[in-house]
């Protein structure tokens, strides 16, 4: 399997980290190659990390809603981390909010969350 | 460098990756002449849009990225040009929500509010030429 | 204007003394600019009016007139950065004409004499005009850098516990004002680490719908980045303005004051306030 985004296991999440110049082509085969890895490894928790992405447009906003709503299908939660102020900023005033996305400031904080909802979810 | 002290640059787009080297001439232009980081960040983001759009439906085309003046305060006018199928309704591809391909439907009227001026001129068979101007 | 350069030549001297008693004897001296810089600023300006009215040109957007224009320009920047008020700037040019006048008056050869005022009087009222405008767009400036200046001091984010910020909004949220707002609050998110923000809003004197929507752009920006946000210090009269107006304020928390903002914040964060005994 060739990927241009590379997905690593942390524990029994997964970490995928999207660099700063990703173009459309790589941004789907991430969605092929995550759901792929999810499966393979019944992972419960995805964190995204997009802190080195200067850009997040309405393509980029659609592949980020979509893994996570693939994802939970396969029954796993998605975080996504280290959205810039300035990317915010701009997805606001485009009018987008990335609906079904869960968010956090940065890794660590994102694993603190997954580890929050999946206790939840766990414990009823 | 032109007479006029202008200065001008171009990329062709035809596929993904020329998108992505819009956006990094594009954040180039912005950061050379002191814009902020979100005024930059807005450019980007807009230059992806239409110039995708000028990839997927208008069959490639070209990026031209130029130096301008409003009232003495600098910055650069953008123009994705192609010579595609041209935008049949205007009006309704500049409403929320309309898409006739993928993405979420939000690109061109997304744009429009990420610059100072926007300009869309298209005729159906004649292509479609994107005006956006960037100033401080 | 022949008779005003004679006159001008005759006695200049004369002239510039009594133009300088004539700036100083109204109203006191409330001037905040020395009396050594009015003789100077007096002296320099006659000598240039002289050679524009010798030139025998009535109009002042001639080119005889410019080295005076930007004499004068100098002058009236000068004064407004001074602060002085609107008034005594066009007083240095306007009292001339009482200068003038007296000496038209006392010259023997009378038959122009109304032609001769008229003529004095357009000129240096066209002057004082040109001074006025001059001072204006000083002042603009001025305004202007200030309101820029005050944007920014403006907007502070203050850390109230760790993990969570508090933005004071005072005054109205307008679309400049807002767009610093929310820079500066989701550059301290990132800063802090906060995981919740609250903005109150008891210094907004009013909420109409594009403040609502200013205020919800920033609440999602921070969510996005993924802090829990509140909007505190909703005063009844802003709750009745946001329904009467049908605004939309989406998912936004809204609290009546920055204490039960605080204390919510605490409670999510799972700490408490306890009464100790002394």
């Amino acid at each position: 399997m060739q990927s241009n985004i590379p997905i690593l296991k942390l524990g029994d999440y997964l970490l995928v980290t999207i660099q700063m110049d990703v173009h459309d082509r790589a941004a789907l085969q991430l969605q092929d190659d995550l759901t792929a890895e999810i499966s393979k490894r019944g992972s419960k928790g995805v964190l995204i990390d997009i802190s080195t992405l200067e850009v997040v447009d309405t393509f980029m906003g659609r592949v980020l809603s979509d893994t996570a709503a693939m994802a939970k299908v396969l029954d796993a939660e998605t975080v996504v981390v280290g959205m810039r102020p300035a990317v915010a900023i701009t997805l606001v005033e485009l009018g987008l909010s990335l609906p079904g996305v869960v968010t956090a400031l940065n890794l660590e904080r994102g694993m603190e969350l997954l580890t929050q909802r999946l206790g939840r979810k766990v414990n009823g | 460098m032109g007479n006029d002290g202008s200065f001008r640059e171009s990329i062709s787009l035809h596929s993904d990756r020329d998108v992505s080297r819009a956006r990094v001439l594009v954040a180039q232009w912005a950061s050379q002449q002191g814009f902020s980081v979100v005024e930059r960040t807005r450019a980007m983001t807009a230059v992806s849009e239409i110039s995708r759009n000028c990839v997927i439906h208008g069959g490639g085309g070209t990026m031209y990225v130029s130096t301008l003046y409003n009232n003495g305060s600098p910055g650069f006018r953008i123009q994705i040009v192609d010579q595609g199928p041209g935008i049949e309704n205007l009006e309704l591809s500049m409403g929320r929500g309309y898409s006739t391909r993928g993405g979420l439907g939000l690109g061109l009227d997304g744009a429009r509010k990420l610059c100072r001026a926007f300009r869309v001129e298209s005729n159906a068979g004649a292509g479609t030429t994107v005006t956006l101007d960037y100033w401080r | 204007m022949n008779k005003i350069s004679e006159i001008l030549s005759e006695d200049v001297s004369g002239i510039l003394a009594e133009w300088i008693s004539l700036q100083r004897n109204d109203e006191g001296n409330s001037l905040s600019i020395s009396e050594d810089e009015v003789v100077s600023q007096s002296t320099d300006f006659l000598k240039l009016f002289a050679k524009a009215v010798e030139s025998g040109k009535n109009d002042i957007t001639d080119p005889a007139w410019d080295e005076t224009l930007s004499m004068l320009r100098e002058v009236a920047l000068y004064r407004a950065q001074r602060g002085l008020k609107p008034a005594e700037s066009a007083k240095f040019v306007l009292s001339l004409k009482e200068a003038l006048f007296s000496r038209l008056l006392k010259t023997k050869k009378s038959e122009s004499l109304l032609k001769d005022l008229w003529s004095v009087t357009l000129c240096v009222d066209n002057l004082g005009l040109y001074v006025m405008s001059i001072f204006i767009e000083k002042r603009e400036d001025i305004i202007e850098r200030q309101q820029e200046e005050l944007l920014e001091v403006s907007t502070p984010v203050v850390e109230l516990w760790e993990g969570v910020l508090a933005l004071p909004v005072i005054g109205t949220l307008d679309s400049a004002r807002a767009q610093v707002v929310m820079e500066g609050l989701l550059e301290a998110i990132v800063q802090f680490e906060a995981k919740i923000a609250i903005i109150d809003i008891t210094g907004v004197p009013a909420v109409d719908t594009q403040t609502a929507q200013h205020l919800l752009k920033t609440v999602t920006a921070a969510e996005l980045m993924g802090a829990e946000c509140f909007v505190s210090g909703v005063r009844p009269q802003i709750a009745q303005t946001i329904v009467q107006l049908g605004l939309d304020l989406g998912g936004m928390q809204t609290k009546g004051s920055l204490m039960s903002a605080f204390q919510q914040s605490l409670r999510q964060l799972g700490l408490s306030i306890q009464k100790i005994s002394l």
